[in-house]
């Protein structure tokens, strides 16, 4: 396609999108559908789980799929689920607007539907805006893809642990609780 | 589905599909779509500049497109592949699928290939013994390198790439393994 489609900002996509499912990628309007059933029990586990750890080390706060992050002047994402830390909280100055930053941590779990081009560059997008630390969590196999600032990228199996690294200090979580139990009935083909 | 069908094993498959365009996951046999031409082109050049290093030092074998064993019910082609003159050596049949786990494959991504298969073929290779996987994205013009210690780099445009203990002294510009910008679509 050689016509130029006009795109976005970040300002006229809150003026006339917020509150609705959508995400601007790249300056491109994106709709975000209701995810299937697997995709929610991890979402809910990871939460589960990161707001155990926040119970006993209060330095942030942990959002769901509906906190929109400014991660470029033409971007706006969703993660599944999110950490801000306390010092990067209090850089926000409208509540009613978008995060003008990346979340500190950001978790995405991929759905069986997901393109692999359109992960990869979602990941890009968080690299790029500088999160801190990010989860990219597949789920057959289950595998957690951690991208830490600074760091060469890693996948953790299921047998495996994810350390909270300098963004959550001392948080150890084991893979295996983040992914719900296998189904007993017979297999599908 | 509930009902249980019958799996196959590579024996199986071999005498009945070798040379046509299928694979062997886990006992079942999965079609495999002919790529388009980007993909092909990423293959080609990455087959050819990874096969004449190789070549030019008895390195062992570069194949495109060749099926090699991952187990029992398994077999899988990934679209380029290295494996060592050692391993080669210990095959009695070269006219066969691969007996063992390539030493380094490469899988280029295509836009229907979905995210979690593709994780789940990287971890297939890794598990099977594989060193190295370079998963290469047309569309971000990205290589993932994966390793079997877990650890994964991004290489971009402007990088090289080389291949580690298995290619001493192999290297290339990830911009020459993806099409020319020229030849790029607007």
């Amino acid at each position: 396609m050689t016509t130029q489609e006009k795109l976005m900002t970040v300002e006229e996509f809150e003026a006339r999108y917020q509150g609705q499912p959508y995400e601007l990628v790249e300056g491109r309007i994106v709709e975000v559908s209701p995810t299937v059933s697997k995709h929610g029990k991890i979402t809910g586990r990871v939460a589960h789980h990161l707001w155990l750890y926040l119970d006993e080390n209060p330095i942030g706060d942990i959002f769901g799929a509906e906190a929109g992050f400014r991660l470029a002047p033409d971007t706006v994402r969703a993660p599944d689920a999110a950490f801000v830390g306390d010092a990067k909280l209090e850089l926000e100055e409208d509540e009613d607007k978008y995060f003008p930053f990346p979340p500190d941590l950001a978790v995405e779990v991929v759905s069986p539907g997901d393109r692999a081009d359109d992960i990869q560059a979602k990941i890009n997008l968080y690299i790029k805006a500088g999160t801190p630390l990010l989860w990219v969590m597949y789920s057959k196999p289950p595998y957690v893809a951690v991208y830490e600032l600074g760091k060469p990228m890693r996948t953790v199996a299921i047998d495996g642990v994810l350390d909270g690294g300098d963004v959550l200090p001392g948080l150890q979580l084991a893979v295996a609780k983040l992914y719900p139990p296998a189904r007993k009935r017979t297999r599908k083909s | 589905m509930t009902t249980q069908e019958k799996l196959m094993t590579v024996e199986e498959f071999e005498s009945q599909y070798i040379g046509l365009p299928y694979e062997l996951v886990e006992g079942v046999v999965v079609e495999i779509m002919p790529p388009g031409i980007e993909h092909g082109g990423i293959a080609r050049r990455t087959g050819a500049r990874m096969g004449d290093f190789v070549d030019a030092h008895h390195l062992g074998e570069v194949v495109v497109e060749s099926g090699f064993r991952l187990s029992n019910i398994t077999m899988r082609a990934p679209d380029v592949w290295f494996i060592s003159k050692a391993k080669l050596d210990a095959m009695n049949d070269r006219r066969r699928f691969g007996a063992f786990a390539p030493d380094l494959a490469v899988e280029v991504i295509s836009p229907d290939d979905r995210a979690n298969e593709v994780q789940a073929k990287v971890q297939m290779f890794l598990d099977a013994g594989t060193a190295i996987v370079w998963v290469m994205y047309p569309a971000l013009r990205q290589v993932f390198v994966h390793r079997s210690d877990h650890t994964v780099r991004v290489f971009s445009d402007a990088d090289t790439l080389d291949g580690g203990d298995l290619l001493p002294g192999f290297q290339v510009a990830v911009a020459d393994l993806f099409p020319p910008p020229d030849n790029k679509q607007e």
